[in-house]
């Protein structure tokens, strides 16, 4: 692995009168590569022989190198007068060796501006506020964040019966090019009755272009996917901070803190006639949809068991033709159990529906600080709200006897005889009994969790210089003590790694569940 | 400020060989991919055309192709009461229940793996000019052959069998016949009849251009014409299919082998015709990880019922080739056992049996009676001559020959036969017995249309 960075920058700094100037112009080169070899045997004589050339078969023999270039040149100008008004202006023009011939370079201008109404004259008789700072940006920003080569028309190596091959494995794109989002941001720094009260507000819109995906293409083509430049997606929220504190004494120091932030995001327009891209496989159910959240879930929306046989029902989602209720394909199950709705025990039948969002809509904290002389309480909460979590794992442990796993106690209470009502339907062993991926597995993500619990006493001065210590502190810190959700699966803070991409958000897929730690320490300085 | 001066000017001093360097190093933003080629090296000469051909056997070969899952697959589907699939795969489970979704991955991957090197054969196909004049012929009949092999599978799982009747409507499957190197076209579905036809002209030309001289997992004139009386039995055309049977057995290429279990768990023999070579190092034979116990490196996940056992008399050979497995006390079969020897795909003894069939059919005797046939291949398995055989006897003779080794949905689909699966009958036309089209494609290609019963 080779890496470096070589970053030149020009500074110029003047002060003169009121007026603040600086400046920075400059240039970075970023070259990356990483050049990986991996070789593995079979068949070792002896359990001291561990080198490969004892080996009695090579199994695998593999090396690549992988490279990556990077060329900035950039420049920023911040002026400031009177110390306050603000003013900067910046630009870059970055090069990617990831992008198409013609797209290599993108140019991402920012401007912002920033008033600190605090330092007016007209404001000094308003006694409550200490400090009152009105800002705004604008500005482009880029994203690069795909693997390498991917504009290329590749041939990958290939062997077969001992002799190499050559396999077309990608689609070229000399059209790739920078995913851009064009950001403003308008906002409030504050601080009221001499910094007790303190805090920001911010409201921002986000406008993201040139979305970068591995979209999938037609198959037939001898490809599965590609990565494009799939269409544009916007973000709008606000993000509220808060600190204050409550009160303040030689002995007492209380002071709570929160933070709150709400994001809507959705995908505002597709390449083409593209109108949904996804979901890709079986297992997940994110797809990417016009007028939806990027990742939404999309597939079949989950009933419950039939209480004549067990069955698993889906929701038709669409009206039945009379073929499919003459067939009792489609179906209203009696005494309003599924509402007055079709359902259909056939899930290739039921229609495919948004079934929710896997990113929150809100984002809050909160905290609390109380000391008392040498006495220490802090509480972090944290949560969020308006998301899904998709339980990947259920179609094999909540899947009604599919399997010799283990399974979740949810399935006690599964159908068992005629007349049941159950969201469970009846265990079938080696069947599929309603265990495909589907809105079955899907639940709320909202939750609340005890993040950080901390107490603690700082032994006193005195008594520390007498132990020839310089301080002394015994705490008690509780992680993740507690959390209060809905979801159904081990931990709603969860998004499977192996999966995680830009689009696959919200999976749980036998994810561990965060450890609730407590930890005792005494801490000493000498 | 003159002393500022001076200092900016030392900076930007240091600044510019920097800057100059930052420009020179533009040309670093093209960087090739080492590890990959593009087709202007991969197509530019004899050489590397016949390296790229080479690279459409290797996509045939994987796990999910001709690497073993597709004929599971066949098996598993016609599985009759005879056989269990009780693996933990549950795309492969869905399979065997005929219960499949549109998004299962073992038909995306089956179909994907498919077009991927029916795309290199185009490829190489494309390039045919740059190879040697003595090679041409060559090259052109074994993409040909991959090719339609490839579109023969296809159309064998996604569409409704030839035997099904109105071949010229019913949907099959898209054609490609021209490699896809720079933007993706959204082919829609051909007739069955159409893509018949098509496999049928790849093939044969692949038969005359293609050298008898065989080449361990390559194609040669005798494969092409084995896979053409796979293609002639499906469309019951009898009086061809045993034309290129007989022309397989008798271009005296290929050989019985003495013992039956000789066939099985080998690198290739005398009797293979096709068959995928797979080592410790290259390849996969994912009929062993399927079929074979957990002892063989297997999953272990298809039990053979005393329902298919029963089938077979008590001293035949073939009866003697299933094991216990001890870890489960279930019955495998022995064809499967060894995870480095290869995939067989066509064996001698499918002619000898086609041959019979087409000739009980037509009331012909090319090449040789039914009855010599039928008894060739039950002598080789240790049994005594018949005296004489009807149809029934030669397709149960075909059905014992060719078990678990990837014929069986596609011949009972052509005979009309229906899968029972204890209470359940799938008539030989099922919807459920019909893959559907991979959702992936649906979702991208909008000229394509599901079949019946998927969503």
């Amino acid at each position: 692995m080779f890496n470096y960075t070589a970053r030149g920058m020009l500074a110029y700094d003047k002060s003169l009168d009121k007026h603040n100037l600086s400046a920075t112009l400059g240039t970075e080169i970023q070259e990356k590569s990483i050049d990986a070899t991996n070789t593995e045997g079979q068949g070792f004589p002896l359990a001291q022989l561990q080198k490969l050339t004892s080996a009695a078969e090579p199994v695998i023999a593999n090396s690549t190198l992988l490279e990556e270039t990077f060329i900035s040149f950039f420049a920023r100008v911040n002026y400031v007068f009177n110390d306050r008004y603000l003013l900067s202006l910046s630009g870059r023009s970055d090069g990617s060796s990831k992008f198409g011939p013609n797209y290599k370079y993108g140019f991402f201008p920012a401007a912002s501006a920033g008033w600190i109404l605090s330092q007016e004259n007209f404001m000094s008789d308003v006694n409550p506020v200490s400090f009152l700072k009105l800002r705004a940006s604008y500005g482009i920003t880029g994203n690069a964040g795909i693997p390498n080569y991917r504009y290329l028309a590749r041939y990958s190596g290939a062997a077969y019966g001992g002799e190499p091959g050559l396999v077309p494995t990608q689609i070229p794109n000399p059209e790739l090019r920078w995913e851009k989002t064009a950001q403003f941001d308008i906002g409030f720094d504050f601080g009221f009755f001499n910094d007790r009260l303190t805090g920001e507000i911010d409201y921002y819109n986000k406008q993201t272009t040139d979305l970068l995906l591995d979209a999938p293409v037609p198959p037939t083509s001898g490809f599965s996917s590609q990565f494009k430049n799939v269409g544009s997606l916007e973000n709008k929220g606000f993000e509220l901070v808060l600190n204050y504190h409550v009160f303040k004494n030689a002995d007492w120091s209380i002071s709570v803190g929160g933070n709150y932030a709400s994001n809507k995001n959705k995908i505002t327009g597709l390449n083409g006639d593209d109108t949904r891209i996804g979901p890709v496989g079986s297992r997940f159910l994110n797809a990417v949809m016009i007028g939806q959240p990027i990742g939404v879930f999309y597939g079949r929306e989950y009933a419950g068991a039939n209480p004549s046989n067990g069955d698993a029902l889906y929701y038709l989602n669409r009206t039945p033709t009379q073929t499919e209720i003459d067939n009792n394909v489609a179906f209203i199950v009696a005494d309003g159990v599924y509402g007055n709705r079709y359902v259909t025990s056939s899930f290739n039948t039921a229609e495919s529906i948004v079934l929710g969002n896997p990113t929150p809509t809100g984002i809050y904290g909160f905290n609390t600080d109380i000391r008392y002389k040498g006495f220490e309480l802090s509480v972090l909460f944290q949560g969020v709200t308006g998301n899904k979590v998709f339980e990947g794992a259920g179609s094999f442990m909540s899947a009604n006897g599919r399997y010799e796993d283990n399974s979740t106690v949810d399935q006690l209470r599964r159908w068992q005889n005629p007349g049941d009502i159950t969201d469970i339907p009846q265990a079938r062993l080696y069947g599929n009994n309603g265990a495909n991926s589907s809105g079955r597995y899907l639940s709320d993500g909202s939750y609340m969790r005890l993040k950080t619990l901390t107490v603690a006493y700082n032994v006193p001065a005195s008594v520390v210089s007498r132990l020839a210590l310089t301080s002394a502190r015994i705490y008690v810190t509780g992680q993740n003590l507690l959390t209060f959700t809905n979801y159904v699966g081990w931990d709603p803070e969860v998004n499977t790694d192996f999966n995680a991409s830009n689009i696959n958000l919200g999976n749980d897929f036998y994810g561990a569940p965060q450890p609730k730690n407590l930890i005792v320490g005494i801490r000493v300085g000498f | 400020m003159d002393n500022d001066m001076k200092t900016i000017k030392y900076r930007i001093l240091i600044l510019i060989p920097l800057w100059l360097y930052t420009v020179a190093c533009e040309d670093k933003l093209e960087l090739s991919d080492p590890n990959n080629t593009g087709d202007a090296i991969a197509l530019a000469n004899d050489k590397n055309v016949k390296t790229t051909l080479n690279g459409a056997y290797d996509v045939l070969s994987a796990g999910p192709f001709y690497g073993g899952n597709t004929f599971r697959n066949s098996e598993i589907m016609a599985a009759n009461s005879e056989i269990v699939f009780s693996g933990t795969f549950n795309d492969v489970s869905d399979i065997f229940r005929k219960e499949m979704i549109a998004a299962n991955s073992d038909v995306t991957n089956l179909w994907i793996n498919a077009y991927r090197a029916i795309n290199v054969t185009n490829n190489v196909l494309s390039a045919l000019d740059v190879v040697d004049d003595s090679d041409r012929d060559q090259v052109e009949g074994e993409a040909l052959f991959v090719r339609a092999i490839c579109h023969f599978e296809l159309i064998k799982f996604f569409a409704q069998p030839y035997s099904a009747g109105n071949a010229a409507t019913n949907p099959g499957v898209p054609i490609m016949l021209t490699e896809d190197r720079n933007s993706t076209a959204f082919v829609s579905r051909a007739t069955v009849q159409q893509v018949y036809t098509q496999i049928v002209s790849d093939l044969s030309a692949a038969e005359s251009k293609l050298s008898a001289s065989l080449r361990t997992g390559k194609a040669t004139k005798g494969a092409a014409a084995a896979f053409l009386s796979r293609v002639y039995l499906q469309m019951a055309d009898y009086a061809n299919a045993r034309d290129a049977a007989n022309r397989v057995i008798t271009s005296a290429n290929y050989t019985l082998r003495p013992t039956y279990a000789g066939c099985f768990n080998t690198g290739t023999t005398s009797e293979d015709i096709f068959d995928i070579p797979v080592s410790a190092v290259d390849g996969a034979n994912n009929m062993v990880l399927f079929y074979a116990a957990t002892t063989f490196g297997g999953r272990g996940d298809i039990e053979i019922n005393a329902s298919h056992l029963n089938l077979y008399e008590a001293d035949d050979d073939r009866l003697a080739l299933f094991y216990i497995d001890t870890g489960t006390g279930e019955n495998r079969t022995g064809k499967w056992t060894n995870q480095f020897s290869n995939v067989k795909v066509i064996r001698l003894a499918e002619m000898y049996l086609t041959r019979a069939e087409c000739n009980q059919r037509l009331s012909t005797t090319t090449g040789a009676t039914p009855l010599q046939d039928v008894n060739t291949i039950r002598g080789r398995a240790g049994l005594t001559d018949l005296g004489s055989v009807d149809l029934a006897d030669i397709l149960l003779e075909r059905k014992l020959e060719l078990a678990h080794e990837g014929e069986r949905l596609h011949d009972a689909k052509r005979l009309q036969e229906s899968i029972v699966e204890g209470a359940i009958v799938f008539p030989y036309n099922s919807e459920k017995l019909v893959f559907p089209i991979p959702q992936h494609d649906m979702n991208v290609n909008p000229n394509l249309t599901q079949n019946p019963g998927y969503n």
